[in-house]
């Protein structure tokens, strides 16, 4: 069985159409990644619709292709420019562009290139490893546990992102009530709808996703071109990125495997941190890539160097950085809730192919799943080719301003959302929720969060609603079972350990 | 004391947290005195229920995080930023309703064109940017949702 299964997922993955969609996505992704103002994240949600055509194989392999070319675009413009093009290259910026401003950027860009894709790889192979052992045991859970895993990763998320618990639970506390709007999933009456019939059948995952996601960040960016073109920001920016490679000699800038092999010991402590943390719900890359960066500073030899354009500074983080990319997926395959924004919107991709996230998964999509996996593993190789040869014309796209990319992306967005479901109210519902997530990132709510509850809600009151009748009414019976318990105990302890971590990082 | 509450006054978050406890509130009241019907177990109340009071419960955390001194900034760009948001609320609407009397190509070459004037000094200047990349966006837009993924987008008069 498991290895009829697995040829069938060598066929998937190893199909010419699938490698291709996987090299579009990795150039995509490092694209629009290197990008400041534009993400791998972005580009995944504005394409969610669009995969809803593609062959499942396909549609994965695109969409981790994204992912992982997105993971690494990031270090491209943190270490050009010193503008991180996603969060969780902010700490790559730190070293990388010291490193570009000393004239050796080319020998930063390929220590990141390197110990991202270790990182991502050691952390795809933990999830291939773990994901199944953890499916099984989930498969034993009832609605007690299943609730108690759902507070888990609210609770987690919650009090993890950025470390703003009370308005981390606030975004939680909204999603829930978002994915309320419509029909009761046990008693079947109409809720929170405000008198709108359309609503009676909820709000589509899609539309709520892109337009918290990808069209608030658009919003913002858009306003931001506007303020620059008042203020002639970007001209300057360009020129003064240009100046500093005026005396710039290529061939003193290559990273030989002496240079390589210093930063092992950073690579390896960013590894392993990020798979570790990157697994939690809510912890995110950001805070992998801080976190592995300044263990890396203290166990280092040259500490003092870091900050000064170290490359065990950029290897540390970008390993931490990329390492999250597959553990973050461990919650998903086992217990079906997103630990990440972009394991939502992968959670987001499987619903629209028809593969419902969750423990059952791997058994229901075993070919599918396996090819998955296989894509993972190789879309690193093919990041690291791509992105080896096409370093010199990246740095050249990082230059590319936003503005002009950006009209395009809100119609795609906006084309995008009404093709998936062929819906009015889902293009609404996408420029609504677009206008909300603007409001909530003005005022630095995490999204995270929201998007958390939003995914969860309807599981965890299926389950909570459940267990009372089973329990007949008695709250207590949500602490019948140890694995309940276990879960409980655990956020708490988790909850107080990153926060005393967090302080400390401050 | 006087000079205590005044200061909260002055904080960002103290309003933050004042709309997140009115929500939850609003919530509670409505559950209370709404058209709810009732059903099995909890009811379909409950959950909302919840989540009205961890609402509550956040928003008077906020206060007491203000409270302590800690608040976030004002927004950069405020003003701007929501502007651009009702706008592109307002413009994605009037593209996709055009979509219907024009065709899906001509509103969205419109709308790339305008938006590329309007976030470009001296857009004409800047033709292959302001022109150029809008007409090969639709087409590559035009080619994708209609003759690809064949999207059942409203017809207009033109294409």
């Amino acid at each position: 069985m498991f290895v009829e299964s697995f040829v069938a997922a060598l066929y998937l993955a190893f199909s010419p159409e699938v490698i291709l969609y996987v090299a579009i996505g990795v150039m995509m992704g490092i694209t629009l990644g290197a990008i400041p103002g534009l993400s791998g994240d972005m580009a995944i949600a504005i394409l969610l619709p669009i995969v809803f055509f593609l062959e499942p194989a396909a549609a994965l392999g695109l969409l981790t292709g994204i992912y992982k070319g997105g993971m690494f675009g990031g270090s491209i413009s943190a270490i050009s420019f010193g503008v991180p093009g996603t969060p969780g290259s902010a700490a790559t910026a730190i070293d990388g562009y010291q490193a570009k401003l000393k004239g050796y950027p080319n020998k930063a860009l390929n220590t990141a290139l390197y110990s991202s894709v270790i990182g991502d790889t050691t952390s795809d192979f933990v999830l291939i490893f773990l994901a199944l052992p953890l499916a099984i045991v989930a498969l034993t859970f009832g609605p007690v546990e299943f609730f108690a895993l759902y507070a888990f990763s609210l609770l987690l998320i919650s009090a993890l992102t950025k470390g703003k618990v009370a308005k981390g639970v606030a975004m939680a506390a909204l999603g829930i009530l978002l994915a309320m709007i419509g029909r009761d999933p046990i008693g079947g009456s109409i809720r929170l709808t405000f008198g709108i019939p359309e609503l009676a059948g909820g709000l589509a995952l899609i539309p709520v996703l892109v337009g918290i996601f990808a069209v608030s960040e658009l919003i913002i960016q858009l306003g931001r071109a506007w303020m620059e073109r008042a203020r002639k920001i970007v001209d300057d920016t360009r020129r003064q990125a240009e100046s500093l490679l005026g005396d710039y000699d290529s061939s003193k800038d290559k990273l030989t495997f002496r240079e390589f092999r210093a930063t092992w010991r950073a690579t390896s402590i960013g590894t392993t941190m990020g798979t570790l943390i990157g697994a939690l719900p809510g912890a995110g890359s950001s805070l992998a890539a801080f976190i592995s960066y300044g263990l890396a500073q203290r166990f280092s030899r040259r500490g003092d160097e870091f900050g000064k354009g170290s490359l065990e500074g950029v290897a540390a983080a970008e390993a931490g950085n990329s390492a999250t990319s597959g553990s973050t997926l461990i919650p998903l395959f086992a217990f079906g809730i997103p630990g990440s924004a972009t394991a939502a919107l992968f959670g987001a991709a499987f619903i629209l192919m028809g593969m419902t996230p969750g423990p059952r998964l791997i058994y229901d999509h075993t070919e599918v799943i396996y090819a998955l996996f296989l894509i993972l593993i190789y879309a690193n190789l093919i990041n690291l080719a791509l992105s080896h040869f096409l370093l010199p014309l990246y740095s050249k796209i990082a230059m590319i301003q936003s503005r002009i990319l950006l009209p395009i992306v809100c119609v795609l967005a906006i084309l995008g959302t009404f093709a998936a479901g062929n819906s009015v109210i889902d293009v609404w519902v996408l420029l609504f929720a677009g206008l909300l997530g603007v409001v909530l990132r003005l005022y630095n709510f995490p999204l995270a969060p929201l998007i958390l509850g939003f995914i969860v809600a309807p599981g965890a009151e299926r389950a909570l609603r459940q267990s009372l009748l089973i329990g007949r009414g008695e709250w207590t019976h949500l602490l019948s079972s140890p694995i309940a318990i276990g879960l409980y105990a655990t956020a708490a302890i988790m909850i107080i350990t990153f926060t005393f971590v967090l302080r400390e990082r401050k | 004391m006087n000079r205590f509450f005044t200061e909260l006054l002055r904080r960002q978050d103290f309003y933050t947290g004042l709309v997140t406890i009115l929500v939850g509130l609003v919530g509670l009241i409505d559950i209370a005195y709404g058209n709810w019907r009732p059903g099995p177990g909890l009811g379909p109340h409950a959950f909302p229920q919840l989540a009205y009071i961890a609402l509550i419960i956040a928003g008077l955390a906020i206060w007491v995080d203000v409270a302590r001194g800690k608040s976030d900034e004002r927004p950069d760009y405020l003003r701007v930023t929501l502007f651009t948001g009702v706008v592109l609320v307002a413009a994605g609407m009037a593209m996709f309703w055009l979509a219907g009397k024009l065709g899906l190509g001509v509103s969205v070459l419109i709308a790339l064109i305008a938006s590329s004037f309007l976030l470009t000094r001296e857009p004409l200047r800047h033709w292959p940017s302001t022109i150029l990349v809008p007409v090969l966006a639709t087409a590559v837009i035009w080619f994708l949702f209609v003759r690809i993924i064949n999207v059942p987008l409203p017809r207009g008069l033109l294409f």
